[in-house]
């Protein structure tokens, strides 16, 4: 079981997430101009490495929103929630990185600084 | 709109730990987190401020109503069965003039279930991955009780109450019930 930092709820039990595949694929902006060698690459190769992975999870019990998260697929360890589009954390192995604090303070920004 | 009697947790009504929550009016709020007209309108027309923490709640208002924040977009109003157009009606006219707004009754979709007393926390946590010893009154989440999604409120010191989409309710019902029954 993972504990996962949800950036809008906190941490939460992994059972509480959905898993969505690797994080940072960016769709091609024609499409129609790739070879179709190019468009299975986009389609279907995934990098499936043994260790560090940026990965994007979506909080299904909860607010329902999409995030990355990276991790160590090997120890399952985290290294940080960050938002789509948002900076990557720092891998630093058995403690957790201040990813959280920057992901507050994104936050409150899109909040308007309500919080 | 399903008179009382029709509620299908009717069978179960009771009084003591656990029981059927009344039918209530229950109205989902979606709106940009940065829409400061509609917060401004919302929270004059309802007399309190939604609350800007996710899994904060808040009350007040005329019929009394709670505000739950589900997500940076999101929130629960529950209030009296029988405010439920008011509500709705002056809710509406809070997010007019939003592009991205909305306001949508829910009351029918979903049924509470209330726990009351010091087996409470055992009761959830038998089933709920959230930690309840941390929980405090006034903090809402969202999670899932074994197979079903539910939004959990803290409403006192031992009092919760646990909504879920209706067709859930006796799935969850039985399920406290089994649960309950080691903490007797």
């Amino acid at each position: 079981m993972l504990l996962i930092e949800c950036p809008h709820c906190g941490g939460r039990a992994q059972t509480e997430f959905a898993y969505f595949g690797e994080a940072h694929i960016v769709r091609p902006e024609e499409p129609g101009a790739l070879s179709d060698a190019e468009w299975a690459e986009y389609l279907f190769l995934r990098k499936n490495p043994k260790g560090v992975h940026c990965e994007r999870w979506m909080h299904a019990h909860g607010c329902r929103r999409f995030f990355n998260v990276m991790r160590d697929t090997v120890s399952g360890e985290i290294f940080g929630s960050y938002p789509i589009g948002g900076e990557k954390p720092k891998v630093a192995r058995g403690k957790k990185t201040t990813a959280k604090t920057e992901t507050k303070t994104a936050n409150a920004k899109t909040e308007g600084g309500r919080e | 709109m399903p008179a009382a009697a029709n509620f299908p947790l009717a069978n179960f009504a009771g009084t003591g730990e656990m029981h059927s929550a009344p039918a209530r009016a229950k109205i989902t709020l979606r709106a940009k987190a940065d829409d400061e007209v509609f917060l401004s309108r919302c929270e004059s027309e309802l007399g309190f401020a939604l609350p800007s923490v996710v899994g904060q709640s808040a009350e007040g208002g005329k019929p009394p109503a709670t505000a739950m924040r589900l997500g940076p977009d999101e929130w629960m109003l529950w209030s009296e069965d029988g405010a439920r157009e008011e509500w709705l009606r002056r809710l509406e006219k809070a997010a007019a003039e939003s592009e991205f707004a909305a306001v949508v009754d829910v009351s029918d979709y979903y049924a509470v279930i209330c726990l009351r007393g010091a087996r409470a926390r055992g009761i959830l946590s038998a089933g709920c991955p959230l930690d309840f010893s941390a929980m405090r009154p006034g903090k809402c989440a969202q999670s899932h009780y074994a197979q079903a999604a539910v939004l959990i409120l803290q409403c006192g010191e031992d009092a919760f109450d646990v909504q879920t989409r209706i067709s859930f309710a006796p799935y969850l019902w039985r399920y406290f019930q089994t649960a309950a029954a080691p903490l007797l």
